[in-house]
């Protein structure tokens, strides 16, 4: 049966594909997906992959005729149920039922047994009872089995299905079993039996249409939690495969998303953990996050340290860390040549280099004289003799002269030099810079000792004396702000390392996201065009459920003063409920609120009777248990009323447990069969026809008969009218339970019973299957049936020119062998 | 034709509102039972007057009688009308050993019935649809 499941779910795809084509806003793209969607995971996953390969062509989805079901799905009617040894039934009794739509009112005392068909049932069927679930009660559970004929305990349910036959289903306990543990089984026609109810694919049609409906469910379905009603209202709609489609959408939006996700994760935390790091690279990092749409290469730039800037504050530290600066063996070095040129200088002699210099020019000066002038006496004294022997000795002492003088140039300028090396040094200290941030603690001792250094006196002792020991106290002072400088850069470098690795986290997932951006932009406008076709969908359906309910409200209220108005579903999550407003005299209203038990015993019937005749359903019979117990006489009319219009399409079985619904029933003169079920000792029950519609026409008739003040041309017409009705309902009884328990489709049987429109060619149908059939071989069988076929055939039109009690006798007898299949 | 204004089964109706109405002094306990009888003399009258359209003269032919005859000669809907407002009157002019009296509400809707009968049958005063 999970054919008519899917048939309903094709219908509802042929209306949203319909919808889609309607629309001219939502992108092609997108209506794929909602298309695949409905489809399944698979084909989900491929419309949000396919759709970011480039230079592929879609694919369409279909068009909404090409999945549209030809026709209302197929169903099952009820032919019999046979129940032994359970609840209140011991030797097997069989309740025979006409597989077609029409009313059955099983009438019996309380404790005559009927319930025990329906729970019987509903067992076969479901596997479980409203009962045994709702109340759990030790006692019912305890005496399941017959106490007068317990075992072998079984029921076994006929049903005839279309374009089947007739399929049996059962359920069986074994001796000494429990009642949760029963076996059910399932024989399709030509096939032997299979275990367990799992091949008829009734399990979620049972739970959302719930065929089988007992007082108590009634009563049960308005007090039950706000989303219980809901969710049965919600069933019953049809929407099941459309909201899993949503839900598969979402949950694939939500893959798809969880990048995003994450990385608005990453991206939360780090923010909270960036706030406060004393590092620009951190200010930065967040200044990027909290950008709309943040520079994801810079981020990545600053997380892996490939700035094109370096950092400032960083690079000030790093300079700190590596200022240069002189060490101590530099500067013994400079000072010892410092000394030793000294030394050197001083050993060179006291008295000048200018005075020498000009000594020696006078020698030169006196030695050119006396190459020009010749021996003679001293121009300079007067006394000297300038002579060869002078010449000589002033050479001498000329050249000498010149040495020294050399030397001592010497001397001086090698003393200059390691001066010039001592001034180097101490420059070669830059004054340090400190940057703003980090402050360091041992800056300013530093450059006390630096401002110091850098005002070394320039003189030799001074300088000589202070040279080391200030470079000492510069050397302390710098080696201690370079470790702070180094400790400084190294606390950064490890405050920031695993937060430039989580930048660099959240790199990876912005990207991904922003890769998937594409798909779940036309995701989330698929599941937002979803949710706008849910709400359309449920209200067109809820508005026809709700058009059913009113009427039926309508027929069952009668002096209520309760108007019912919309229903509403509303909420969503827990808060989902179900708001049925109503008027009282004008007054508007919450129905559930106003209404007395009886009304709302109504209101459940008005509700849920309405899912018996959803298209969806796969069962063509709805068993109602005993449904007017709390009603008003006055409603019992109308809801007489609502059944036989129910009964006009689907086979309705109403279990009573009083006479009223029969009673009706007859006073109306409904087209209505009544069986009633009675128990004898030893939970013997028998079932017996009373009173089917045939025999109450025939009833009529002899009333009429009877009625001897009846003028004669009355009777005359009245009679073979009442006949003609008691033998077609007979024949229609016949014909449908035979095409209809052989497997042959409704709509086929329905249909040519409609057409076969006269008396002659239905009498066909039922005897020989044929509306062409020829009577008369059938009609010379047995003497009654001849004048008897002429009464309501001939009698119809021209009155009964018979005896009437004859003519009714003899109708009375043709009935009975037409209720019989006697050939 | 008996649903014209004036004629019987239309005054009969108008007095079983009255009483029911309490505008007539009938003890209260008994102004839905004495309504009953006062509409379902009214509902007779109209089908008196219906049955009469098919040479049903006889004062002597039973309810029943006339009720399957007009099930047969007669449309659907009058056939139904007056099935149930004769059975729920009746029911209502007896006493029955466990049902209640009937509520006054009741009563109103099977009055109600009988108007409705009166004005169908007025509007197709031979109530009679050929067949």
């Amino acid at each position: 049966m999970s054919l008519q499941t899917r048939d309903e779910d094709q219908q509802l795809l042929a209306e949203v594909l319909d919808l889609l084509d309607r629309d001219l806003e939502l992108s092609e793209d997108a209506k794929y997906v909602i298309y695949a969607a409905m489809e399944g995971d698979a084909e989900l996953a491929t419309a949000l992959d396919g759709t970011t390969t480039p230079g592929t062509t879609p694919p369409t989805r279909p068009r909404a005729v090409e999945v549209a079901p030809a026709a209302e799905p197929v169903g099952a009617f009820l032919k019999s149920i046979s129940v032994r040894g359970f609840r209140g039934i011991g030797r097997e009794a069989k309740l025979e039922l006409h597989p077609a739509a029409g009313l059955t009112v099983v009438a019996g005392r309380n404790g005559s047994g009927k319930s025990s068909f329906s729970e019987g049932l509903e067992l076969a069927v479901t596997g479980t009872t409203y009962r045994w679930d709702a109340k759990k009660a030790k006692t019912w559970s305890e005496h399941w089995r017959n106490l007068h004929d317990g075992t072998p305990c079984e029921v076994a349910v006929e049903l005839a299905e279309e374009d089947a036959g007739t399929t049996k289903i059962g359920v069986r306990w074994d001796e000494g079993a429990e009642l949760d543990a029963p076996k059910t089984w399932v024989q399709r026609p030509g096939k032997g039996r299979e275990n367990g109810t799992a091949s008829l694919g009734w399990a979620q049609a049972i739970a959302i249409y719930r065929p089988i409906l007992s007082y108590d469910e009634l009563g049960g379905l308005l007090e039950a939690t706000p989303s219980t009603l809901f969710d049965r209202l919600d069933a019953i709609l049809g929407l099941d495969r459309f909201i899993q489609a949503q839900k598969r959408l979402n949950t694939a939006l939500k893959e798809l998303q969880e990048p995003e996700k994450q990385a608005k994760a990453v991206a939360k935390t780090l923010k909270d953990d960036l706030v406060g790091v004393e590092d620009e690279r951190a200010a930065s990092a967040l200044a990027l996050l909290r950008k709309h749409s943040p520079d994801l290469d810079a981020a990545q730039a600053l997380a892996t340290g490939t700035t094109a800037q370096p950092p400032a504050e960083l690079a000030a530290l790093k300079a700190l860390t590596q200022l240069p600066f002189p060490n101590a063996e530099d500067v013994t070095t400079v000072l010892s040549n410092l000394q030793e040129a000294h030394q050197a200088f001083v050993a060179a002699g006291t008295v000048s280099v200018e005075q020498a210099e000009r000594r020696a020019e006078l020698l030169q000066q006196a030695l050119t004289f006396h190459r020009h002038q010749g021996d003679g006496k001293c121009p300079v004294c007067g006394t000297g003799d300038l002579n060869a022997a002078w010449r000589a000795r002033a050479e001498h002492e000329l050249a000498t002269e010149r040495d020294e003088i050399t030397r001592r140039m010497q001397a001086r300028q090698a003393l200059e030099t390691a001066r010039r090396a001592a001034v180097d040094l101490i420059r070669s200290v830059p004054q340090p810079t400190a940057p703003g941030r980090p402050a360091l603690t041992t800056v300013p001792a530093v450059r006390a000792v630096w401002q110091r250094w850098s005002e070394l006196p320039t003189d030799h002792e001074g300088l000589t004396a202070q040279l080391a020991a200030v470079h000492g106290q510069l050397a302390v002072s710098i080696g201690a702000m370079r470790d702070e400088a180094a400790r400084l850069l190294a606390e950064r470098e490890d405050a920031w390392a695993p937060l430039a690795v989580r930048l660099a986290e959240w790199v990876r997932l912005a990207k991904a996201a922003a890769d998937k951006n594409p798909i779940v932009n036309l995701g989330q406008s698929a599941a937002g065009f979803m949710v706008d076709v849910a709400k359309e969908l449920r209200q067109a359906r809820l508005e026809s459920v709700e058009k059913k309910a009113r009427e039926i409200w309508a027929a069952l209220r009668q002096d209520s003063n309760v108007d019912l108005g919309g229903i509403e579903l509303k909420g969503q999550g827990n808060r989902r409920h179900v708001e049925l407003h109503a008027t009282v005299d004008g007054t508007e209203a919450q129905a559930l609120g106003v209404m007395s038990q009886g009304e709302l015993h109504a209101l459940a019937l008005a509700l849920f009777l309405p899912r018996a005749t959803m298209p969806g359903s796969p069962f063509r019979f709805i068993v109602l248990d005993d449904p007017i117990q709390a009603m008003d006489p006055a409603k019992v009319d109308g809801f007489v009323r609502v059944l036989t219009e129910l009964a006009k399409y689907r086979q309705v079985i109403v279990l009573s447990h009083d006479d009223r619904l029969p009673q009706v029933i007859r006073q109306l003169g409904l087209n209505a069969r009544i069986v009633e079920v009675c128990r004898d000792a030893n939970s013997v029950v028998s079932i017996t026809d009373c009173r089917d519609p045939a025999q109450r026409y025939l009833d009529d008739a002899f009333a009429l008969v009877k009625d001897d003040h009846m003028p004669a041309d009355v009777r005359a017409r009245v009679l073979p009218c009442l006949c003609r009705m008691a033998a077609e309902v007979a024949a229609r009884d016949l014909y449908f339970a035979s095409r209809l328990g052989a497997g042959d489709t409704r709509v086929s049987v329905e249909t040519a019973w409609q057409n076969a429109t006269t008396t002659a060619s239905r009498l066909g149908l039922a005897v020989h299957g044929d509306p062409q059939a020829d009577l008369g071989h059938w009609l010379k069988k047995a003497p009654y049936r001849k004048p008897a076929y002429d009464t309501i055939k001939r009698g119809v039109h021209q009155g009964l020119i018979t005896d009437p009690q004859d003519a009714v006798r003899q109708v009375e007898r043709f009935v009975q062998d037409l209720r019989a299949g006697k050939k | 034709m008996t649903g014209n204004h004036g004629s019987p089964s239309v005054d009969l109706l108008g007095h079983a509102r009255a009483v029911l109405a309490g505008r007539h002094p009938v003890p209260r306990s008994q102004a839905a039972r004495a309504a009953a009888v006062l509409a379902r003399q009214a509902l007779e009258d109209t089908v008196r007057g219906l049955s009469s359209g098919w040479g049903i003269t006889d004062p002597r032919v039973n309810m029943r009688s006339k009720l399957v005859s007009l099930r047969v000669l007669g449309e659907v809907t009058v056939a139904e009308l007056v099935a149930t407002a004769w059975w729920g009157l009746s029911s209502a002019c007896h006493h029955h050993a466990y049902d209640l009296t009937p509520t006054s509400a009741e009563i109103q809707h099977l009055i109600d019935q009988v108007a409705r009968l009166i004005e169908l049958t007025t509007d197709n005063p031979k109530g009679d649809n050929g067949s």
